[in-house]
């Protein structure tokens, strides 16, 4: 290290920095079949979302998590990867469901993105048809167990 | 009996009629569609319900689903197309809810509606080749 103790700064910025990422992960008001269904669920009162700090925001540029709840089709792919793009860094992305997974059931359709990991970078994926809430919150642990090994030597 | 008014009206036109519960189903040649659809508008028919499409390979027909909010009885009103590039009279004159079905149809079987004010693809990209739901096959983006 060039600096006596560096590395002990870093862990600890790092520490403070992820605990406030992973403790208010807001993501994209944004449902696309009825996987966003069970997420409105999740977000509402019986599962609460609110308690881990994630909150629904309207816009992209607060948002730090994509949820990608339901069936992409080519039509909406470009709109997706258009929000995707507005987001502002970090950002992360959840793909909720087998259609947002990898087209799910309808693999092999004409107009059916096969995946949604074929437009966008996925950190999470949580299979189901639907997922139940206690799943997609299991993904939400998941991204926060990821969240908290980030370290400002790299990203990736 | 709207069947009676319908026979009266347009004779030979029509090429089949039967009626199944509180439904009647006309076959009716593509030129007298957009009358026989005024008519029935005319006598309490006045909600359409869906235009779709059927492929059996060998023919094609465009069907309308019109319903009496009166009574609750359907009248569906089919005419025959030819498979490749086909079109058939728009009914949007008397519909106007018929633009966006009527995109629909043309969208994913390749029917043309003539009169249509907007004839464009609705669901699919405007790049698309080919109609889907033709037993063609789904066709590919360009």
């Amino acid at each position: 290290m060039l600096v006596p103790g560096g590395e002990f700064i870093l862990t600890k910025v790092d520490y403070v920095l992820n605990w406030g990422r992973a403790s208010s992960i807001w993501p994209l008001t944004y449902g696309l079949a009825c996987c966003a269904i069970e997420m409105m669920a999740t977000a509402a009162s019986r599962w609460d979302l609110d308690r881990f700090g994630v909150m629904f925001r309207a816009t992209p540029r607060q948002s730090d998590l994509m949820i990608v709840a339901g069936t992409v089709t080519r039509k909406m792919a470009p709109v997706l990867r258009q929000l995707y793009d507005q987001m502002p860094e970090p950002k992360y992305v959840l793909a909720m469901g087998g259609c947002a997974c990898a087209g799910g059931p309808f693999h092999d359709s004409y107009f059916v993105v096969q995946g949604v990991d074929q437009i966008i970078p996925v950190d999470i994926y949580v299979p189901g048809c639907p997922p139940r809430p206690e799943a997609l919150i299991d993904g939400i642990y998941r991204l926060q167990e990821k969240i908290n090994q980030e370290t400002l030597r790299g990203r990736k | 009996m709207i069947l009676d008014d319908l026979k009266a009206q347009f004779g030979d036109e029509i090429e089949s009629a039967d009626e199944v519960g509180r439904e009647l189903r006309v076959r009716v040649r593509a030129a007298s569609l957009v009358a026989m659809c005024r008519l029935c508008r005319s006598r309490g028919y006045s909600y359409l319900s869906d235009i779709t499409a059927v492929d059996t390979g060998s023919d094609m027909r465009v069907v309308y689903r019109l319903v009496s909010l009166q009574d609750g009885g359907h009248v569906v009103i089919s005419v025959g197309v030819p498979r490749a590039g086909g079109s058939v009279p728009s009914v949007t004159s008397v519909f106007r809810g018929a633009n966006w079905p009527e995109r629909e149809v043309y969208d994913l079987f390749g029917v043309r509606f003539q009169g249509h004010p907007d004839l464009r693809r609705i669901l699919l990209t405007d790049d698309w080749q080919g109609y889907p739901m033709l037993k063609a096959g789904p066709g590919q983006p360009k």
